[in-house]
């Protein structure tokens, strides 16, 4: 993607709530029309993060510039952001019409241009039609445009969307993530996106931002989270993997399970404990003999694509994605190649980079 | 015997009913009877509800009354609507504090809120009358207001406020386009539940006000001394009449409320 120029910057955000630290230290800018989405579990403060650019908090220290202007106590109706909120927060007393009108109401736009733009709303929601139903008519999903909808007849800079598909179905999950992607590459806008779904946040973003417990662990393309996870954390929060303690004999050369792997990673050090990630779907099954280690298979579950296997070997248990089923019981062999064996630096207790 | 269990259920009913309700019908009955003597019935007539329209004292005291009313419940609608929005942004344990104190009054006798809304005026050196009335008035009514707000505020989506903020309204505006429509029902049951109780009100109007103001209540108080008159039968059919019809709405309104909620 190309580097478009910076728009929000969070500078050294901090926040506490009654002397419980939610935020520390984040730092984070996003640039224009980007795809960026906070990733966590909840209570990691992906949605105080999000309330701060909204402007609902405000930080206990640092700043929030956005287009270089500082808006850290900047009230929310004065904001060029709009967002979209966890459970929709439709005004009920308002038909479908006056909800996505009621932000132009406020400009005191005049009525002819309103009806317009709203119809043009409900156009790109696939709801029109709908302008005179009431919301509570509405089902969850249609629901869910119309708060689209309100929030982008504004024309914001940026939509802020607060885990706007955690109370939809699985399918139509899937739907509206493909949708709102287009609708964000069709209308160039910045979305910044919250949710605690690994998948979501690898199918729509530009930038994904991996946070625990009020920091900030890694920020990359979703490619460079899950190919070069920073940490153990990081490696298990985004998607499934095998993580084990080894060390590193020297460059491009692992030791774990007993045994010397060759890999791609330098620059750890000589003889340096390291964490070593391996990911399901990259460990390969072999004939017993010609395996970098042997061991049995211990259970077998059938997940649809693939078979999913537990292997004893090397005195550890791995988890195997494989399209062919080896019996519970048999004696196989596994063997990684080296560009798929990815040295992370160990995770300390308090874990801040 | 199934069917006698249910004519002894249906009969027990009836006679709670009747213990109730019969004071009232009497009252009813006696109101229409064309003679003054209580004991004897002298055929119907409605004299005496135009001698009540007729008294200037009873007149004073219904104007006296329903002015009380009005103002006590609007004063009282605004004050607990904004209160209720107060307490309800509230965190926890000031909330609860808060709540406490609201319920206390409720609580509380009325003879003891009477009495102590007295001793503060004389105290203060307040001219007990209609000043002091409305403002006994008020102060028992609030309560109730925040009370039938505040399950309203409960209900809304706690994000509703913020959306309107985000969407660019000023938070006056938004007070008044998002929060006040959403939560209007229990505003309304509010004002008519405040209305009704300071209708209702004998013994705090009683110790607030002078004997150069009188309402309903406490003129009805004072006739009563002297002997009833008939014409305060007629009265008090009107009243009972107007309570129950206010007090059928306001039942009408909660209970359509919580099957929504």
């Amino acid at each position: 993607m190309e580097e478009s120029p910076r728009m929000i910057y969070l500078e050294n955000i901090s926040k506490e709530y009654d002397g419980v630290t939610v935020l520390s230290d984040i730092n984070l800018y996003i640039r224009k029309k980007e795809f960026v989405t906070l990733l966590g579990p909840s209570g990691c403060g992906k949605t105080t993060t999000l309330r701060i650019i909204g402007g609902f908090e405000y930080p206990s220290t640092g700043r929030v510039t956005f287009d270089g202007k500082d808006i850290t106590s900047l009230p929310p109706y004065k904001r060029r952001v709009n967002t979209v909120f966890q459970k929709y927060a439709l005004f009920p007393h308002l038909n479908v019409r006056d909800n996505i009108a009621f932000g132009l109401k406020l400009k005191k736009m005049p009525k002819n241009e309103i009806n317009k733009r709203v119809d043009k709303m409900l156009d790109l929601v696939n709801l029109s039609g709908y302008g005179k139903r009431s919301v509570d008519s509405l089902s969850g999903g249609q629901q869910q445009r119309i708060a689209i909808a309100r929030a982008l007849v504004n024309e914001p800079e940026v939509l802020l969307l607060d885990e706007p598909l955690g109370a939809l179905d699985l399918k139509l999950r899937k739907e509206m993530q493909l949708e709102l992607k287009s609708m964000q590459q069709r209308l160039g806008i910045t979305f910044l996106y919250v949710t605690h779904d690994q998948e979501e946040a690898l199918t729509m973003s530009d930038n994904i931002v991996v946070m625990n417990a009020g920091r900030i662990l890694q920020i990359g393309s979703p490619k460079t989270i899950y190919d070069e996870p920073k940490n153990a954390f990081v490696a298990n929060f985004i998607g499934e993997s095998n993580i084990i303690r080894g060390t590193m004999v020297r460059d491009e050369l692992v030791h774990f399970c007993g045994v010397d792997f060759p890999c791609v990673d330098a620059g750890f050090g000589n003889d340096k404990p390291v964490d070593v990630v391996i990911r399901p779907e990259d460990i390969v099954i072999v004939g017993e003999d010609i395996g970098q280690l042997t061991g049995t298979v211990k259970s077998v579950l059938f997940k649809g694509v693939h078979y999913e296997m537990m292997i004893e070997a090397g005195g550890f248990t791995w988890k195997v994605h494989s399209t062919t089923m080896q019996p519970a019981g048999s004696r196989v062999g596994i063997s990684v190649v080296p560009f798929n064996i990815h040295i992370m630096h160990p995770m300390k207790e308090d874990e801040s980079k | 015997m199934s069917k006698f269990i249910r004519f002894i259920k249906k009969s027990y009913l009836a006679l709670i009913l009747l213990f109730l309700y019969l004071p009232i019908g009497v009252l009813i009955v006696q109101s229409f009877n064309a003679g003054k003597s209580r004991a004897k019935w002298e055929g119907f007539s409605l004299h005496w509800y135009a001698d009540l329209f007729k008294d200037r004292a009873i007149m004073e005291a219904l104007q006296v009354t329903l002015g009380v009313a009005v103002i006590a419940a609007i004063v009282s609608t605004v004050l607990g609507t904004l209160a209720a929005i107060g307490i309800h942004s509230m965190k926890k344990r000031p909330q609860a504090f808060m709540m406490t104190l609201t319920n206390i009054p409720n609580t509380m006798p009325d003879i003891v809120t009477g009495i102590s809304l007295m001793l503060l005026f004389i105290f203060t050196k307040v001219e007990r009358g209609f000043v002091t009335m409305l403002l006994a008035h008020i102060t028992f009514d609030v309560p109730y207001v925040i009370l039938s707000v505040l399950p309203k505020l409960k209900q809304m989506n706690k994000h509703s406020y913020e959306a309107a903020l985000d969407l660019g309204a000023p938070p006056v505006y938004a007070l008044f386009h998002v929060i006040l429509p959403e939560i209007m029902p229990g505003v309304i049951t509010g004002a008519m539940l405040a209305f009704t109780l300071s209708l209702d009100d004998f013994v705090i109007s009683y110790f607030t006000t002078s004997p150069l103001v009188q309402n309903l209540s406490t003129l009805i108080y004072s006739a009563a001394r002297r002997g009833i008159e008939p014409t305060l039968n007629a009265l008090s059919a009107l009243m009972f009449i107007a309570l129950l019809i206010l007090l059928l709405i306001v039942n009408r309104r909660t209970a359509d409320n919580s099957k929504k909620a």
